[in-house]
């Protein structure tokens, strides 16, 4: 102390106290140490239960795709809270994420903004809730939230202080971790791409092959027996339609691309997916109908890639209807603010809580053999290289509804 | 001499090469075949065929010398020439990016010694739908 420069105040006239910046210090070496995001997120909310003396902690991070999700929860009944979702703007973190200021309850019990689905899903019970926002880069990327403060005072000042001066820090090393994630996904991309290439090309030489093997037996069938179906070769060609669109996905899931814009009337695009399925359609009993946005005006999309979601959608919808026979409606919803929508509603089976966790990992169908299992992998890629989401509502029995929304986009143009 | 239209078939893979004279037989057209580049020039030079079906990936002379070689030929360079291959740089060259992204073209065409102008006339990626392939026939002969 002695070689402080006269005037500086001593430790203890700071609001913060020795073992708070003792705690910081401590923390800022842990989170920024820390690689892997889960392990971060788990470091962060066993701090955070530390040094403001509290039950528990959880930190919410908004979900690309929409809503805020529980990353990692540390304290009692932590188990089932894992991966629990809000909506936008809902529970106290809701509110803490929109406003990105720091709110202290400690009565959650009168207060309007407090959420208890989380609560009656865990069977725990919330008293009190400090909830500081993680900013980085002028964006609220999720929110740090302590419960249940053990003093009977409730949070004070000072946690409020201290939570904020953690999450700062906190922020930070989530964006950095991210950062690295997607670096490390971008090069795992590059090398799986360049092993797909080359496979694919193979197959496909193989699948002119096979393609042409179909070709010659059935000119030869045709020579014999006329124009009797032959179940082999049916059999064949199915088999045979199923690679080619494996392959045609693969090639798709594997190559980082940037979107052919092109002005495109989505809605007539929209119809003729509608067209070609209703075949399919009236084969299962089904019904699909379409009801487009007539104020929906051309938009800038890569057309062919988007055509492609559709259809991936819209036959996911129907095989979905094939036992309950319910119907299909495809609506286009035009939002200036935030651009455009395409919606896939059915009337199908629906989805239980762990389909839907895995429904855009690559390779993995509830459709068994039917499906190739990287669908919906590939049209969340194509949304998201158009600057979009999916948004995904289900209920097993309750059938399902899934939403591209598209950013409104204008084409760079150089001279006009 | 009779009066179908000749299709020259550039191809090494015997099975493939099959396959597209079934379909082209089928179809009223004159299949003549060639195993690789050389060979096909020379068919080429022969009858004057009313189009060209060329693979990319083949020994002696790649398709893409072969294009070279018959767009600046003045007495060939009129034939329409359709690439068949598979979509993928594990050939050299992938066509439909060299078709459709120009800094790719040009990166690639100063590595093969070719002039950015000589592109192909379609291009027919495998495995070939016989339906596809005569519309383009149709189109260029």
């Amino acid at each position: 102390m002695d070689s402080l420069p006269a005037g500086t105040p001593q430790l203890e006239e700071t609001s913060l106290l020795a073992p708070d910046l003792r705690g910081l210090v401590k923390t800022a070496r842990l989170i920024h140490a820390e690689r892997d995001l889960d392990k971060l997120l788990l470091t962060i909310t066993q701090v955070a239960v530390g040094m403001l003396e509290s039950e528990g902690a959880t930190v919410v991070l908004r979900d690309p795709c929409g809503g805020l999700v529980f990353h990692s929860t540390t304290g009692l009944k932590s188990k089932q809270l894992k991966e629990f979702r809000l909506e936008e703007g809902e529970g106290i973190a809701g509110n803490c994420i929109r406003t990105r200021s720091s709110i202290v309850v400690n009565d959650v019990a009168n207060d309007p903004r407090f959420s208890s689905r989380a609560d009656t899903m865990s069977g725990f019970k919330t008293r009190s809730i400090l909830c500081t926002p993680l900013v980085v880069e002028d964006k609220c990327i999720g929110a740090l939230e302590a419960v249940n403060k053990y003093s009977a005072d409730g949070f004070s000042e000072h946690d409020i202080m201290l939570s904020e001066a953690v999450s700062n820090q906190v922020a930070v090393a989530i964006h950095n971790v991210q950062l690295t994630m997607r670096a490390v996904r971008a090069a795992k991309l590059a090398a799986i791409g360049e092993a797909v290439a080359g496979i694919t090309h193979c197959m496909k030489n193989m699948l002119n092959g096979l393609q042409g093997s179909s070709y010659m037996i059935k000119r030869e069938l045709k020579k014999a027996n006329g124009d009797e179906p032959n179940q082999g070769l049916e059999m064949l060609e199915r088999s045979l339609a199923r690679m080619r669109d494996l392959v045609g996905d693969m090639l798709t899931y594997s190559k980082d691309r940037e979107p052919e814009y092109e002005r495109t009337d989505v809605n007539e695009m929209v119809g003729s997916v509608i067209e070609l399925m209703n075949t399919k359609a009236g084969e299962i009993n089904s019904s699909l109908k379409f009801e487009p946005d007539d104020g929906l005006t051309a938009a800038e999309i890569d057309s062919k890639a988007m055509y492609r979601c559709v259809l991936n959608l819209v036959s996911n919808a129907l095989d979905a209807c094939e036992e309950t026979q319910g119907g299909v409606t495809v609506r286009t919803l035009r939002n200036d603010e935030t651009g455009m929508a395409i919606e896939v509603r059915d009337e199908g089976c629906g989805m239980d809580e762990k389909t839907m966790k895995s429904m855009f990992q690559p390779f993995y169908s509830s459709k068994g053999s039917k499906g190739t299992g990287l669908g919906l992998s590939v049209t969340r890629k194509i949304v998201s290289e158009h600057g979009g989401h999916i948004e995904v509502e289900s209920k097993p029995g309750h059938g399902s509804t899934i939403r591209i929304q598209l950013p409104t986009i204008r084409r760079k143009r150089g001279k006009k | 001499m009779s009066d179908k239209k000749c299709v020259v078939i550039v191809e090494d893979d015997p099975d493939a090469r099959d396959y597209l004279t079934a379909i082209l037989e089928d179809n009223g057209y004159e299949p003549v075949t060639a195993a690789d580049g050389e060979e096909g020039l020379q068919k080429v030079r022969e009858r004057k065929p009313a189009v060209i079906l060329l693979d990319l990936m083949m020994p002696k002379k790649s398709g893409m010398k072969f294009l070279n070689e018959i767009k600046q030929d003045e007495e060939l360079k009129s034939i329409p020439i359709v690439v068949e291959s598979g979509a993928s740089a594990v050939t050299g060259v992938d066509m439909r990016k060299y078709l459709e992204d120009p800094p790719y073209r040009d990166r690639k065409a100063k590595a093969l010694g070719m002039d950015i102008d000589i592109t192909p006339d379609a291009y027919l990626e495998k495995p070939v739908d016989p339906d596809m392939l005569v519309e383009i026939l149709k189109k260029l002969a």
